[in-house]
């Protein structure tokens, strides 16, 4: 009996793993439930030539600015070099952030909570010695960042705006560096879609294709 | 058959041997997790509880609601409890119910914190300590075992002195791994521009995990990355055929901790490959463990000058007072837990990170600079040409579509590559390279079409004697603007050796009925100013 029951536990357990490699594999039911980031095994599976960090403001009633993320009492640094907040890729967690925050600092009320992505080239992480190998030039004492309003969020943590990463919304500008797709892009008409990935969210946005908010 | 196949089974999962590599397991893996839990643990309350900012996988996956979050003071026990647990685990004390609490809690509150707490490592972990539970684990080198009163049984001890067990937790790790690797591998192969060495290239340029001098240092050698890449996809498929038994065995796990190594000094990962490197103890069987020891003690005799023991009883420990039964043990074990937790939940109290309970003025949040303010909240801007264009470099030959070296001083018939790396996202792009002379008039031009999705394009230049020997500027233009400068030197060919043109001096000048014959990506539009 004892055997059977180790026999069943062994099958279902190489069933499982079995399982997991064949959704990864097929990338299908990946992300049906929590419990298949447990059995999905994709580490490293993106990359980009530019290093993203987050930046959770608020702005309160008198046009002051406040730095919501890290909270005054400091910062947690999990994996190394980055802080907490920039891990949240999919700008899912900046507004709760903020509220842990507001929730225990004193301030004036606050209008709006800005989810700011602050991004520049990773080869500005060379170090000098490096940098001057590899480009035969000093390394610039100060380089580009490039900032994108991800989301704001209302005082009552309600969500007003919300865009694609900064990532995305560059490759969307390139695509779009296109007269004849952009006039035929146009010939479509707005219409409203909430983000499916955010299914409890109470998001509607008000889009057209070209949703982006660049100047 | 089907006879034949049920023995295989029982003598690949069933066979029964003295736990060593189980023992290991159960004594590294916990000190790895300790490392990133004693940091998180003053955080506990902001990072697991609804009095701060959790951050669950279940929100993230669609599911609100599904798991509780806890409240401070509960995450801050069960953070006290984890961390108990792991250091039981690691002496053998209780270990299945440590091993259990300890894969509980591990993948509760990594799933509680998916941005600072949870990673692949944090999956690895929960499945091996739960198989760590449901594993005789403790039936050596353990308290467990000094409690039982079965002497701690040395690897060179008589075989009849050991209880043994049936192998298949430890079998269960190994496929374990043997299935992780293999679906890394298919990551990387879904991956785009992994086998380019231009993923691994960016994630040495990385600064989201710990410092790696060693991987910043080995970005300026990319050849070296497409190698390397190439090598760890074939290690990772070949693993889950070859790390079962013999020599193949011991090179898989050699490579791999050479390669978990490597993650530690070029991508800066820290815990990731110790918790790996731990769990490969599961892939030591008795035998070679006995093997081991035995070549350890003669190690340690020669090297030290120890006394000879050969003649001396092997270590026996000593046994346990009278009052330490396992009944009292397992008293013990949770009488120790309970302090434990209400020492830490004083302590957090004291500690008081919201500065709530201490009287004194209560946290601001920091003011940020209104010029600062008025920049990140301006709209999102286009990526400037220099930041799109990461790479300017001549050379004279190329190695998996890299260029392979570095070069500035070239001779008659000679010929340049010129490599433009121009990372993504970018649009259709006209790159143009201009050769300038020592007073920076413009003799030569070159220029042709770089495409969205391509990132690297090659340009060549034959040094013909058309150009008179001395300094050069190679000038790299996109949409109109200068965006970089390589200075060359060109020389006389050296007296004696083959005139220009012939095949000893290089390959001939490209031509534009050439370019059927040249890879796509290498072609270049040449026009004579």
């Amino acid at each position: 009996m004892r055997r059977l029951r180790t026999n069943l536990f062994v099958t279902a357990y190489l069933g499982v793993l079995g399982f997991g490699l064949a959704a990864h594999a097929l990338t299908f039911l990946k992300t049906c439930h929590p419990a298949m980031y447990f059995i999905v095994w994709d580490m490293f599976c993106g990359w980009s030539a530019y290093e993203t960090r987050c930046e959770v403001i608020g702005e309160g009633d008198s046009g002051t600015y406040y730095q919501l993320a890290p909270g005054p009492w400091g910062e947690i640094r999990p994996f190394g070099s980055a802080e907490r907040r920039d891990y949240d890729v999919y700008g899912q967690f900046g507004h709760r952030l903020a509220a842990n925050t507001l929730r225990h600092t004193e301030h004036e009320p606050i209008r709006r909570i800005y989810i700011v992505e602050k991004a520049w080239a990773k080869k500005y992480n060379l170090p000098e010695p490096v940098w001057e190998l590899r480009y035969q030039t000093p390394k610039p004492t100060e380089f580009p960042c490039y900032y994108h309003v991800r989301a704001i969020y209302n005082d009552q943590g309600v969500c007003l705006h919300r865009v694609e990463d900064w990532l995305k919304t560059q490759y969307e500008l390139c695509v779009l560096d296109n007269p004849r797709l952009r006039s035929d892009m146009r010939k479509g008409h707005t219409f409203f879609a909430s983000n499916p990935r955010d299914r409890q969210s109470e998001v509607i946005q008000t889009v057209n294709y070209e949703s982006t908010d660049t100047e | 058959m089907k006879r034949m196949l049920r023995e295989r089974w029982n003598r690949f999962f069933f066979t029964e041997e003295v736990p060593y590599g189980l023992a290991l397991v159960r004594m590294c893996l916990p000190l790895a997790l300790l490392i990133p839990l004693i940091p998180r643990w003053p955080h506990a309350r902001e990072l697991f509880s609804t009095d701060g900012a959790a951050a669950p996988l279940w929100e993230s996956f669609g599911f609100p609601g599904l798991l509780p979050i806890p409240s401070g003071p509960l995450a801050v026990a069960l953070c006290t409890l984890l961390g108990w647990s792991l250091v039981a685990l690691a002496i053998g004390w209780r270990s299945r119910t440590a091993a259990a609490i300890a894969a509980l809690l591990t993948a509760y509150l990594g799933m509680l914190d998916m941005l600072g707490s949870l990673t692949k490592y944090t999956c690895i972990a929960t499945h091996v300590l739960l198989l760590l539970a449901l594993s005789p684990c403790g039936a050596v080198w353990s308290v467990d075992a000094w409690l039982c009163r079965s002497p701690a049984p040395w690897p060179q001890a008589p075989a009849g002195r050991q209880r043994r067990y049936a192998l298949w937790p430890q079998r269960l790790i190994q496929w374990l791994f043997a299935i992780i690797y293999f679906a890394a591998a298919m990551t990387k192969l879904q991956t785009p521009f992994f086998v380019t060495g231009d993923q691994l290239y960016f994630w040495l340029l990385t600064n989201v995990n710990f410092a790696n001098p060693l991987g910043e240092w080995l970005s300026l050698y990319p050849p070296m990355l497409v190698v390397m890449g190439l090598i760890t996809i074939v290690w990772e498929i070949l693993f889950p055929f070859l790390c079962w038994r013999g020599i193949s065995k011991w090179c898989m796990l050699t490579i791999g901790a050479a390669f978990h190594v490597m993650t530690a000094l070029m991508l800066g990962l820290i815990v990731f490959p110790l918790v790996c490197l731990a769990c490969y103890w599961a892939f030591v069987t008795e035998a070679e463990m006995q093997r081991l020891l035995v070549w350890v003690r003669r190690l340690n005799r020669r090297w030290f000058r120890r006394a000879v023991r050969g003649g001396r009883p092997l270590p026996v420990s000593a046994p346990p007072p009278a009052w330490a039964s396992p009944q009292a043990s397992a008293v013990t074990f949770a009488a120790a837990a309970a302090v434990l937790i209400g020492l830490g939940l004083e302590l957090e109290h004291w500690l008081d990170p919201y500065q709530a309970r201490r009287g004194g003025a209560p946290h601001t949040p920091p003011v940020i600079a209104p010029e600062l303010a008025r920049r990140m909240l301006s709209g999102t801007e286009r990526i400037q040409v220099r930041d799109k264009v990461f790479g300017f470099d001549v050379g004279s030959r190329t190695l998996g579509g890299l260029l392979a070296d570095s070069k500035a001083e070239f001779r008659h018939g000679q010929r340049a590559i010129i490599e433009c790396t121009v990372v993504p996202p970018h649009e259709d792009l006209w790159l143009e390279v201009n050769l300038h002379d020592a007073r920076n008039r413009l003799i030569e031009r070159t220029g042709q079409v770089m495409t969205r999705e391509r990132i690297r394009s090659h340009f060549f230049f034959e040094m013909s004697e058309r150009y008179p020997a001395g300094e050069y500027e190679l000038v790299l233009l996109i949409e109109g603007q200068e965006v970089s400068r390589r200075r060359i030197a060109i020389r006389e060919q050296r007296p004696g050796s083959a005139p220009p043109g012939s095949d000893a001096a290089g390959p001939p000048r490209v031509s534009s009925r050439d370019f059927d014959s040249i890879p796509r990506d290498v072609t270049s539009f040449r026009r004579d100013s």
